[in-house]
């Protein structure tokens, strides 16, 4: 009885929401492998299509992650919650190069071991081994003494940050800090952080070619994970009526950072435990029409797509989708990243359009429509890239406060946290589509905290 | 340093491929293989020409999505690596490198370096799970398993599903792949109602697929990125003896 | 004119999901082989929501870029799962993972959700090795509980895996697999 209940497509990616007579109906994909276009109906539609964290370019996400089904959704009538909300994660090993493509996390779970330190000494080129114990400053267990090496992941993103800005970053680049298992190998032995630990020193040593159990290991925060995401109700549904939004795809769970561990227990108690539930009530009081493919909203959605991948093919420029891609990460990186401002935030809403005005003028795409092409794939997912990357920035420059990953520089305490505006940003901002070129619509969901009481978050 | 690459390019399931050589320069040695071939890639596009198409995705050895015959080698030189995750220092300077997809009959490549692993997917579907409901699981502490067996199921579950296994094997044998999957689940209490339909089945799929038999040259343990271990193929072989003793 | 209503459910937070789940209406059992759902990505929560909307005998139609639900991205996650399940005593507790997760989320989620959360994140432990994840064992043949300071309760995490980086997930998006053979 269970045969056959799930059909299961690979390699078709999809390019958008058909919505018909209100309600998201099915969705229109792309054959990867024939070029395609194939269209998905049912009676709703689920995204679990994970975060938007590649907008910055670097990240820990696979290459292939990417925001084009929300954005779709978006811009079929789904509201943005929160976009601003990005998680940057403490632990990743540093850009080396211009040539990097990605970044490699190393586990949160180093941390328990590994004390973060740099050299107390401005600019100290010295090799770590070289830098006596009362010439190195362990600033977070410095400035948290009773967290220590274990303060939430924004905060200790923070913390490298501003001392790397102040000059005492090390290793090439001066953008890492050490994380130094000198210690725990003194007290425990080397077998023990090898059973332990084993695989991520490997993977360091691989990638980096020192080794770790001789050197401190060099870290940077790196863009992991996005809190922000498709606005859903309780029911997981987002305001399109039948389009539910589950795991990192939705803003639902994790306010303005996250904890770690909580992205699986938040993809699967969605999957498991709460979906399940919700969409059966969704189910048995709509009624729906009986839709074909030939249909109208099915023929009209899947023109649209087939238009827009005929513009991406007739640009016919000189550059590459990836160095637009790199260029808008780099935008991103530094003006919304880990320390935001008004003046950074506004540059970035003017250099956006520009990078997307540059993009379809001069992107080049080569190859067809109807075959296996990576190139047009990847020119379709900076496309959205390119207009998300508005939204965000739109959303960190009208939230005036600091929050979790959301750090205002305007807004800081004089230890310099984050400091919230309660009185006036308890809410979710919920951002809807008015079309192009058009500032989008702004909604707030007020927030209700009736058990755990706001108070200024401290890991003293 | 400085690199020529023997590049397999093939257009389609259906056409001819053939071997094309490109120089590449200037790349770092702490540059990944896979960042190898991007760099070459931003230079065919801005020449016009198609760049090659390769699978990749998490670019840290978890998702089994690249899988590339590096001069012969599934994977590359470096034991214990993905594509990805090799670099190119391990390379020599000016040295030629050849290029090649997975090459396996129930592998057909469908363009320049990508395959297509479906096959794996459908002996999983024979059956590589365990047919529990959602809901109403027993607590997850409520089945004791000693230590030696939960690490030893740990490392079956290490398979990334890359199909190195297969392209290392003269018979393109994926007897690494499925040993892997039917153990971690044989390890274990949970995998124990399905134990015997699971291993029949799976192993039936993997031959109507088309994939070789062993012969024991232990070329897939040499080449698994996850240095898989071919002890696993000694508990398949118990677990389909088994099966057709009950 | 949008208009959002969240729907959060009125009464004492602990009793809001049970409550809410008693008023939602139900598909008669016979009728639910009429609706087809599209899903599309195969993460741990795609993968999921398939195999449960199929064992409740919805059909569902599964769409993803990768050539195998086992590609997906959450397969490589770290860190692990967050349960509160006590198992060492530290007084750990739904309240306690709900309270870290909104303050740590530095109050800008939701209440109701982040309590549903906690209270269902118990079950997917014991679902996860049910469907033959092997969770990091330590020498109790227990699943270990690893340290986090993020969170209060100092022994909180379930790791998916001993060397911190690995595959250990695969069986979830496998799991929907049994719902995928033909007959």
């Amino acid at each position: 009885m269970d045969a056959g209940k799930v059909k299961f497509f690979p390699r078709r990616e999809m390019l958008d929401l058909v919505v018909a007579d209100g309600q998201a109906r099915g969705i229109v994909a792309r054959n990867m492998v024939t070029g395609a276009l194939e269209t998905y109906q049912g009676h709703a539609v689920v995204l679990a299509t994970g975060g938007y964290g590649n907008t910055w370019y670097l990240s820990t996400m696979a290459k292939a992650s990417n925001a084009t089904a929300v954005w779709r959704a978006y811009k079929r009538g789904a509201c943005f919650g929160n976009p601003c909300f990005a998680q940057i994660h403490p632990t990743c090993i540093p850009q080396s190069g211009a040539y990097q493509s990605k970044l490699t996390l190393m586990s949160e779970s180093l941390r328990n071991d590994g004390r973060i330190w740099v050299p107390k000494k401005k600019g100290d080129t010295r090799p770590p081994q070289d830098i006596p114990e009362n010439e190195r400053d362990y600033y977070l267990e410095r400035l948290y003494p009773s967290f220590g090496n274990l303060v939430p992941r924004d905060v200790a993103s923070r913390r490298a940050k501003e001392m790397c800005d102040n000059g005492y970053g090390v290793g090439p680049t001066k953008l890492a800090v050490y994380l130094d298992f000198g210690d725990a190998i003194k007290r425990n032995g080397r077998h023990w952080i090898e059973e332990k630990y084993g695989n991520l020193f490997d993977m360091y040593h691989e990638i980096t070619n020192e080794d770790p159990y001789r050197l401190p290991m060099r870290i940077y925060p790196a863009i992991h994970y996005t809190m922000g995401g498709l606005w859903v109700d309780y029911n997981l549904m987002s305001n399109v009526p039948g389009l539910y939004v589950i795991g990192e795809a939705n803003f639902s769970d994790h306010g303005a950072n996250r904890l770690g561990a909580s992205a699986l227990m938040q993809g699967l108690a969605d999957g498991y435990f709460i979906l399940p539930y919700t969409i059966g009530d969704y189910l048995a009081t709509e009624t729906f029409q009986s839709l074909k493919e030939t249909d109208e909203p099915f023929q009209r959605t899947t023109k649209d797509v087939t238009e827009r991948i005929g513009r991406l093919l007739s640009v016919r420029g000189k550059t590459p989708a990836d160095d637009f891609h790199r260029e808008l990460g780099k935008v991103m990186w530094d003006n919304v990243g880990m320390g935001r401002n008004k003046k950074g935030l506004e540059a970035a809403l003017k250099e956006i359009p520009k990078i997307r005005n540059a993009f379809w003028k001069d992107v080049k795409v080569v190859g067809t429509a109807d075959s296996l092409n990576s190139e047009l794939e990847r020119a379709g997912r900076v496309a959205d890239f390119l207009e998300l990357s508005e939204l965000i920035a739109r959303d960190a420059l009208h939230r005036q406060e600091s929050c979790g990953g959301h750090f205002r520089v305007e807004s800081q305490t004089e230890e310099g946290e984050a400091k919230r505006d309660d009185r006036n940003f308890t809410y979710v901002a919920a951002w809807e589509y008015a079309g192009d070129g058009k500032v989008p619509k702004l909604h707030k969901e007020p927030l209700k905290f009736d058990y755990v009481k706001p108070s200024q978050r401290s890991y003293k | 340093m400085n690199f020529t690459l023997k590049i397999w390019r093939q257009k389609s399931r259906e056409a001819e491929g053939g071997f094309k050589t490109y120089a590449v320069k200037d790349i770092p040695p702490d540059a990944s293989f896979l960042e190898l071939l991007d760099v070459l890639n931003a230079d065919l596009i801005r020449k016009g020409e198609e760049p090659i198409a390769f699978d990749h995705d998490c670019r840290e050895g978890i998702c089994g999505s690249c899988g590339l015959v590096i001069n012969g080698r599934s994977h590359g030189p470096h034991k214990g690596a993905a594509t990805c995750e090799q670099r190119m220092r391990n390379f020599r300077d000016g040295e030629e490198i050849t290029v090649e997809p997975w090459r396996a009959k129930p592998f057909p490549i469908l363009k320049d370096l990508v395959v297509d692993r479906t096959a794996f997917d459908r002996i999983m579907l024979a059956g590589g799970y365990v047919s529990v409901r959602t809901g109403g699981a027993p607590d997850a502490n409520a089945i004791p398993i000693p230590k030696p067996v939960a690490d030893e199921a740990m490392d079956a579950a290490a398979c990334i599903g890359c199909g190195a296994c297969v392209a290392a094997c003269k018979n393109a044998s994926a007897m690494l792949f499925v040993a892997a999957k039917v153990s971690q689940l044989a390890l274990l209490p949970q995998g124990q109602a399905e134990r015997v339909e699971r291993a029949e089945r799976m192993i039936a799929q993997m031959d109507a697929e088309g994939f070789g038999a062993c012969s024991n040259t232990y070329a897939c343990e040499a080449e698994c990125p996850k240095k898989i271990s071919v002890t696993h193929i000694a508990r398949l072989n118990r677990e389909f003896i088994r099966a057709k003793l009950i | 004119m949008t208009k959002l209503n969240s729907k959060i459910p009125v009464g004492p937070i602990e009793k809001q999901w049970d409550s809410h789940r008693f008023n939602l209406k139900l598909v008669n059992a016979a009728n639910k082989r009429k609706y087809t759902i599209v899903i599309v990505g195969t993460g741990l929560a795609g993968s999921s929501a398939a195999a449960s909307l199929a064992e409740l005998g919805y059909n569902v139609l599964l769409v993803s870029y990768h050539e195998s639900p086992r590609r997906a991205h959450s397969i490589a996650a770290q860190g692990g799962i967050n349960a509160p399940k006590n198992y060492s005593n530290d007084g750990d507790s739904i309240y306690r993972l709900f309270y870290d997760t909104v303050k740590g989320g530095d109050y800008r989620a939701r209440e109701s959700n982040v309590y549903r959360l906690a209270q269902v994140s118990g079950n997917i432990i014991d679902q996860c090795v049910a469907q033959g994840v092997p969770f990091l064992a330590s020498t109790e043949a227990c699943w270990t509980i690893g340290p986090s300071g993020e969170h209060r309760c100092p022994e909180r995490f379930t790791h998916a895996d001993k060397r911190d980086s690995n595959c250990s997930l695969v069986p979830i998006p496998h799991s929907a697999g049994r719902w995928m053979r033909e007959r």
